[in-house]
């Protein structure tokens, strides 16, 4: 059965477009800086969309395939939170014990390994036909499902494999609900929620084009993520991850591990009205808020700052801000509201990590971070959208939802640490 | 106390079965799926895979007697492993024409992407899989897809089952689904030699399979309220690899009858099953893969229906291969499920026979 005890964060790890680390994204995030930029790795003349907030400090950048780089990430982020939970250093015992769930993409592989595959399997041997070699070598690595986090469970050596979830572009938040969960029944002390993505290829980017999903702003790189604004068009694609390590209060402190924040709630509505669109209604991201903050047992009242899915699409942000009205009523126009996507994009399956690591520091340094790019806002919305960071000592409970195709809403209550 | 979960329904297919075994095969391509979708658009917006599954979701519904029965599903969540989203063969082997090589066409590339169907990219997505099942029946608790081969499915399995036992919900479907007859399987799983598969994973040459099991899963007492026919008792999924729950494994010590769908090679499970099952191993022993080549993702769930099937006196425990041979026409009363994957997976559960079997 579940404990009454809130769920510890004891350690945070985040890579976006803006910065390899914490203390540098929210940096740059106070600020309001942009990390969209127009895409270099690969010449993208004919496309529609051709600017991304792409991570590309890894070397190599326009060489290494896209699972490369989100393993890359994945390991950077896991590192970065188990450090800061002290449990590397205080041995590897209760890291290898510990419940993860991550939210990576899944997909077949690179297109030009595949291709190369498909050309040269039959009649070629890899002894001798290289390409064939490095093609076959990448497909094993990017395209198996149990290779995907060979370098973490090797390095980690977790006695039971991660479980990878997939709930789209709320895949990061799930990650975080499974494992908030297993922490409150008890089951593991311990549990690593991360998410990672770049999706930022040739095809990752046309999918998206053809759901008609990203924004076409090609001329204004920096502007082109405006949530909430009445210009909005489309999102922008973002990379990066983000891990936090869970666990019980109790035995966090017991073991003298310094308390980031906490877990205080998760809820979560499937929709099936539509592959693509919520139920017009609003109803079910209401109850998947609604569900959210009943977990965390406050009440819309208690919400300090709300880090919304806020993609910039024209249909996500009307339906976000009713499902928002319809839970706090004429008190919304009080509440923050901000989208870390206006500078980071659209992080997509580790979207709901990602922005639950925001929200933890937004949460640590008692500040919400703002919302850029609202220049011609869209009242109709009736939400109290910020344009700039905002300081708020009182601030104690954060709202973050995820909302992904095929009717997946998760939202996320997390709460300050108090001493 | 925790409460027993009971499979009230239960819904298998398998592409390759071996003759012999006892296990019916499916032809996925004579299937009248509408049987199960009716609406053409949940059918156009599904490849092959996506509609087996759909419809074996819905056969399993069927068996628990909750198809259609809003106030249960809307509540029931939806657990899915899967491998790939779907692929169309002809349209990639067209864009693979823009590689030559280390060289990329990227106009050609780029063109002939952009000329594609918005609905194929959305049938690529994993999580459409649990996602379709939620549109079609209206299983509208949490909806998750599990990725990751064999631990997938064993993922999916435990939690389901500990959303249960905890009390966040009542009824759960949960299933998984490979399609080991994609050609580009291949390359993933049995690439020719000279690569250096062998060291990153430690298994090879895998006879894949193609089919998927999906189970309905309920807290018994809400079974018995809504006087469902229990078909099995789902026991606790342990993992092998923790101490504490190594002691609860050794606890199923004895259990005569056990079921694997080991790709590798078969000493692994032997010794696994020795070593820690049972001191003396199990009398009879049904190795799945060798019957339905491996299932992956889909290995567990599978391995869980045909349990199912077993227990409840539908199905002969397969022959795959036996260190004894069956007792003729007895009803196992319990059936150790084992999953074991290169991730490294070793994870089992006991089906056990219900009190009100049917």
């Amino acid at each position: 059965m579940y404990r009454k005890e809130r769920v510890a964060v004891t350690g945070l790890g985040l890579i976006t477009s803006l910065g390899r680390d914490k203390e540098e994204n929210w940096r740059k995030l106070v600020e309001g800086t942009s990390g969209v930029k127009e895409i270099d790795r690969f010449p993208t003349e004919g496309m529609r969309t051709r600017i991304a907030a792409s991570v590309d400090f890894y070397p190599e950048d326009n060489k290494i395939t896209s699972f490369e780089r989100t393993r890359l990430i994945l390991n950077d982020v896991v590192e970065e939170a188990l450090e800061q939970a002290g449990v590397c250093k205080d041995g590897s015992e209760l890291a290898s014990s510990a419940s993860v769930y991550l939210a990576i993409p899944g997909g077949e592989g690179d297109l030009k390994d595949r291709a190369n595959y498909s050309q040269r399997a039959l009649g070629n041997d890899c002894e001798t036909d290289l390409q064939l070699k490095q093609a076959i070598h990448n497909l094993h690595r990017d395209g198996r499902g149990a290779t995907r986090y060979a370098e973490l469970q090797k390095k980690y050596g977790f006695l039971v494999p991660p479980a990878i979830v997939s709930t789209a572009c709320a895949s990061g938040a799930t990650a975080i609900q499974l494992g908030a969960d297993a922490i409150r029944r008890g089951s593991t002390k311990i549990a690593i929620a991360a998410g990672a993505d770049s999706s930022v290829y040739p095809e990752g980017l046309i999918r998206f084009s053809l759901l008609s999903a990203l924004s076409t702003k090609n001329d204004d790189p920096l502007y082109a993520s405006r949530p909430f604004d009445r210009d909005r068009d489309g999102f922008v694609m973002g990379e990066g991850g983000a891990a936090l390590v869970l666990e019980q209060e109790a035995a966090a402190r017991e073991r003298g591990a310094s308390i980031l924040g906490f877990v205080a709630g998760c809820g979560d509505a499937t929709d099936n009205f539509h592959r693509t669109r919520s139920n017009p209604s609003g109803e079910r991201i209401k109850l998947c808020i609604e569900r959210a903050l009943a977990d965390a047992r406050v009440k819309p009242a208690d919400i300090g700052y709300v880090n919304a899915h806020g993609t910039s699409t024209p249909e996500n942000d009307k339906m976000e801000a009713l499902g928002l009205r319809l839970v706090f009523g004429s008190s919304i126009s009080s509440v923050p509201v901000s989208s870390s996507k206006s500078m980071i994009g659209h992080t997509l399956a580790a979207a709901g990590v990602v922005e639950a690591a925001i929200s933890l520091l937004a949460l640590e340094h008692r500040t919400c971070p703002p919302s850029i790019n609202i220049e011609n806002f869209d009242d109709d919305l009736g939400i109290n959208v910020i344009k700039n960071s905002n300081h708020n000592e009182s601030m104690n409970f954060v709202l973050s939802n995820s909302f992904g195709f095929g009717g997946q809403n998760v939202s996320l209550v997390l709460e300050r640490y108090r001493n | 106390m925790n409460e027993d979960v009971v499979v009230t329904g239960y819904s298998y297919h398998t592409v390759y079965a071996s003759e012999g075994s006892g296990i019916e095969n499916t032809d996925p391509h004579s299937i009248d799926y509408s049987a199960q979708i009716p609406k053409r658009s949940d059918l156009r917006s599904q490849g092959l895979s996506q509609r087996l599954a759909c419809f074996a979701a819905g056969q399993a519904l069927e068996m628990a007697g909750i198809k259609a029965k809003n106030e249960i599903l809307a509540d029931a969540d939806v657990m899915v492993s899967t491998h790939f989203g779907e692929r169309d063969e002809q349209i990639d082997s067209r864009i693979f024409e823009a590689y030559h090589g280390d060289s990329v066409d990227y106009k050609t590339l780029i063109s002939e992407l952009s000329n594609l169907r918005p609905s194929l990219f959305l049938a690529q997505l994993q999580n459409l899989f649990a996602a379709n099942i939620s549109m079609v029946f209206g299983v509208t608790g949490m909806s998750v897809t599990f990725l990751g081969e064999i631990q997938a499915g064993v993922s999916a399995v435990e939690e389901a089952r500990n959303r249960i036992v905890s009390g966040r919900s009542s009824v759960a479907l949960v299933g998984g689904i490979f399609n080991g007859a994609r050609p580009d399987m291949q390359s993933y799983f049995n690439p020719p030699s000279g690569t250096d598969f062998e060291s990153t994973c430690g298994d090879s040459s895998l006879d894949l399979g193609f089919g998927c099991g999906f189970l309905v899963l309920e807290r018994a007492s809400f079974a018995k309220e809504r006087k469902a026919k229990e078909k099995a008792i789902l026991g606790e999924v342990v993992h092998k690899n923790s101490e504490e729950n190594l002691v609860a494994l050794k606890r199923m010590g004895g259990i005569d009858y056990v079921l694997t769908d080991v790709a590798s090679s078969n000493k692994k499970i032997f010794d696994l099953t020795n070593g820690v099952l049972n001191e003396n191993g199990p009398k009879y022993f049904g190795n799945l893969a060798q019957s339905t080549g491996s299932l992956m993702e889909a290995s567990f769930p599978f391995s869980l229906c045909i349990a199912s099937d077993v227990i409840s006196g539908r199905l002969k425990f397969p022959i795959t291969q036996s260190i004894d041979s069956p007792a003729g026409g007895k009803i196992p009363q319990q059936i150790c499920v084992t999953a074991v994957g290169s991730e490294p997976t070793i994870a089992s559960c006991v089906i056990e026979r219900g009190q009100q079997n049917v």
